[in-house]
């Protein structure tokens, strides 16, 4: 399994390329973090124009119906909270990949989980062969 | 006027016939010439006068309507001409005729399916798509491939089976062949055929034949698979179940747990595979709340995401076909040599984030919006539930493919460029991604809600500047996440694996429970079963697998002879059907 991941490295004799340099590859990180500063700092824009809820009643719907709307108060509130967009995003992934690391303990498997089951290993692989050939 | 045109599915299907004929170089001009004509004469259906073109062929003492044109079978029309164009000058580079004749007939049932007038036509065209796409995960590398072929047939099969069940259960209530259109899950027949669509799009557990034959093809077969059969199960389930609730729950289902087996998958194929599931979740969602707008959003997104989609698994048939593999244990640093393939996978992953100016922005939102300001329901979860759900596909599709397979650590590998046909075909596909992004009122202008007779009307716009700058939020700062925590080495590596999923009910439960306690059975009986199967022909075994001759039925989980068996009863009960 080892192999698989220590594997690798440029040839010999090949040129770096610009992002094999640690110190552009800096920059990068430091700009893209940078990036996302301002539009975490975007919101401020709100405060000048109107951010419109993505919470609104449509206009088709009858004013009959319009008295059954389930106001959704904790939705429209956490949309135009501050920054809620880009917390909601980083908190979301960081949520997703631990939950997905448990769920490896679950689910994972060796390679030949399955195809170690495949009881007439030689037939199968000369049939495939000929099918891919 | 419209006796100048032809059945859509015509010239796909009849073209499909003269391929194998032909050399390669003119296999080349007919795989462009076919879906171009064909696009031409949908086209020319579209601009016909009569509003309602229909074509009536007699069938068994019924009348099938063979072609129905509508705004909503125009635009799949016209997608599926063009996935079909792109995935002929993709593969190009195929020496095997095999692939090319199939792919092309496969996309003519596809097309036939979408045009269909009734439900019997409708099946007709669902059994050719199976046993026509089944080739293509044949044509697949060795054991796997067969093996993984006759799952997808099994599961597409019963699909077919369901469905002709279904119809003929109306044929019997009614006396007369139904129409396809709008029904409601108020009898076992309607249940029937929505299990059937269910199966093909890839509902929860049934799923697994997704994930099991995409990754199992060849470069260009996957790209065909991943365009043709979910899309015509979704363009079936808007057509006949919008606004059926439970869709709202099931496709919320399929939003999510693909997201997390994403992340854990090695395999970047079956990532793609996963992110398709992830991806009909909002194509579900959307046709589940129909309303205009929903609906109007999920095949917008299902027309889409056949572009986008294709993009992402072209560039990984690139690297499978020049690396051999996907996995990302073997991959990493191939900008270095396939910097043409590097820069269209970018394109795609911006499209399926949903990258303000790409088509993911302008399509997926619209089922986000419907979501949030449906009023008969209260859809917050949901929102919130589609909000994660989008910010994990910037991980998996957006970050996680071209990071892994194109940057990350250096493999040393330096494979060869893309051939020319797939940096044309990818190139096509980019254009049209950034294009819909780019013009989202023109390409609004195709969309069929408003004749579907649906609740609401369509009025919508994406570039709002509150849309613009909360989504770049929300995507910078889930690639913030997912950088941070690459920094901070807390990002899980890609291990050689297998993650077990749904499919361990057929590969490992249901075969144990076939060796253990029904198997013992047929070997008491085995004199007997002799007999019975003695007579079923070597060939018919050979096609569909072993099992039956060797009397080995007992050993192994019989798929082959399940095949088999559902064949039989279905001819049995068409039989009975038709002379009772």
């Amino acid at each position: 399994m080892s192999d698989h991941l220590h594997h690798g490295g440029p040839p010999p004799g090949e040129a770096p390329r610009w992002l094999d340099k640690p110190d552009n590859l800096k920059k990068l990180i430091r700009g893209f973090f940078g990036v996302c500063a301002i539009t975490f700092l975007a919101d401020i824009a709100f405060f000048f124009f109107h951010k419109h809820s993505t919470f609104q009643p449509a206009e088709w719907v009858k004013t009959a119906e319009e008295e059954h709307f389930h106001l959704t108060g904790l939705a429209e509130n956490a949309e135009s909270f501050f920054g809620f967009y880009s917390v909601y995003g980083l908190l979301g992934i960081i949520l997703l990949v631990v939950l997905s690391v448990g769920l490896r303990k679950l689910v994972m498997k060796p390679e030949d989980f399955y195809s170690r089951d495949y009881n007439e290993p030689e037939e199968d692989a000369k049939q495939g062969e000929a099918n891919h050939g | 006027m419209d006796s100048y045109w032809m059945h859509p599915a015509l010239p796909l299907l009849i073209g499909s016939l003269i391929l194998p004929f032909l050399s390669q170089r003119l296999r080349q001009v007919a795989l462009v010439v076919l879906p171009a004509f064909g696009l031409l004469n949908v086209i020319g259906l579209a601009s016909t006068e009569a509003a309602d073109i229909t074509r009536h062929m007699d069938f068994a003492g019924y009348v099938l309507d063979v072609l129905r044109v509508d705004k909503l079978s125009l635009l799949f029309g016209y997608l599926f001409h063009i996935a079909a164009l792109i995935g002929g000058i993709y593969s190009f580079h195929v020496k095997d005729r095999m692939q090319h004749f199939t792919g092309i007939a496969y996309a003519g049932a596809a097309v036939g399916a979408i045009f269909a007038g009734d439900l019997l036509t409708l099946f007709l065209f669902w059994e050719l798509l199976a046993v026509t796409s089944v080739f293509l995960v044949w044509a697949g590398k060795g054991v796997e491939a067969r093996k993984a072929g006759g799952r997808y047939l099994l599961a597409h099969i019963s699909s077919g089976l369901l469905l002709l069940i279904g119809t003929v259960m109306m044929v019997s209530d009614t006396g007369e062949l139904p129409t396809f259109g709008h029904m409601e899950l108020d009898s076992a027949a309607s249940w029937m055929i929505f299990l059937a669509f269910g199966i093909k799009i890839g509902f929860p557990i049934f799923h697994t034949w997704i994930v099991d034959a995409y990754p199992a093809s060849t470069a260009s077969g996957t790209l065909f698979l991943s365009a043709f059969t979910t899309k015509t199960a979704v363009y079936c389930m808007a057509r006949g179940f919008a606004g059926e609730d439970m869709l709202i729950y099931i496709g919320a289902v399929m939003c999510l747990f693909p997201i997390f087996f994403a992340v854990i998958e090695n395999d970047l194929r079956r990532v793609l595979s996963y992110s398709m599931i992830n991806q009909i979740g909002f194509m579900v969602v959307g046709i589940g709340i129909g309303t205009t707008l929903s609906v109007n959003g999920a095949v917008a997104h299902a027309f889409a995401d056949v572009i986008f989609k294709g993009l992402l698994f072209m560039s990984m048939g690139a690297v499978y076909l020049r690396v051999g593999s996907t996995k990302g244990t073997d991959l990493g640093g191939l900008y270095k040599s396939m910097p043409w393939t590097t820069g269209f996978c970018l394109v795609g992953a911006a499209s399926i984030s949903a990258v303000p100016l790409f088509s993911g922005f302008v399509t997926k939102s619209m089922i986000m919006f419907a979501a949030a300001t449906y009023q008969p329901m209260d859809l917050t979860w949901l929102w919130f539930i589609l909000l994660f759900a989008s910010a994990g596909v910037l991980e998996h599709a957006g970050i996680k493919i071209p990071y892994f397979a194109f940057f990350a650590h250096d493999s040393g590998k330096r494979p060869k460029e893309a051939p020319l046909g797939m940096r044309v075909a990818m190139g096509i596909s980019s254009v049209l991604c950034i294009l819909i992004g780019c013009f989202p009122q023109t390409f609004y202008q195709l969309l069929p809600g408003d004749e579907l007779g649906l609740a609401g009307e369509f009025k919508y716009s994406p570039y709002t500047l509150t849309h613009i700058v909360t989504q770049m939020q929300l995507l910078f700062f889930a690639a913030a996440a997912v950088f941070g925590m690459m920094l901070l080495k807390k990002y899980p590596a890609e291990v050689p694996s297998v993650n077990v999923d749904a499919d361990v009910l057929w590969r490992k439960l249901l075969p144990g429970i076939w060796k253990k306690a029904i198997g013992p059975v047929f070997l008491a009986s085995s004199a007997v079963e002799e007999r019975l199967l003695g007579w079923v022909p070597a060939q018919a075994v050979r096609t569909f697998g072993h099992g039956l001759p060797r009397l080995a039925i007992f050993k192994e989980w019989p798929q082959g002879s399940i095949v088999v068996l559902i064949t039989v009863m279905l001819s049995a009960y068409l039989g009975l059907q038709l002379f009772s």
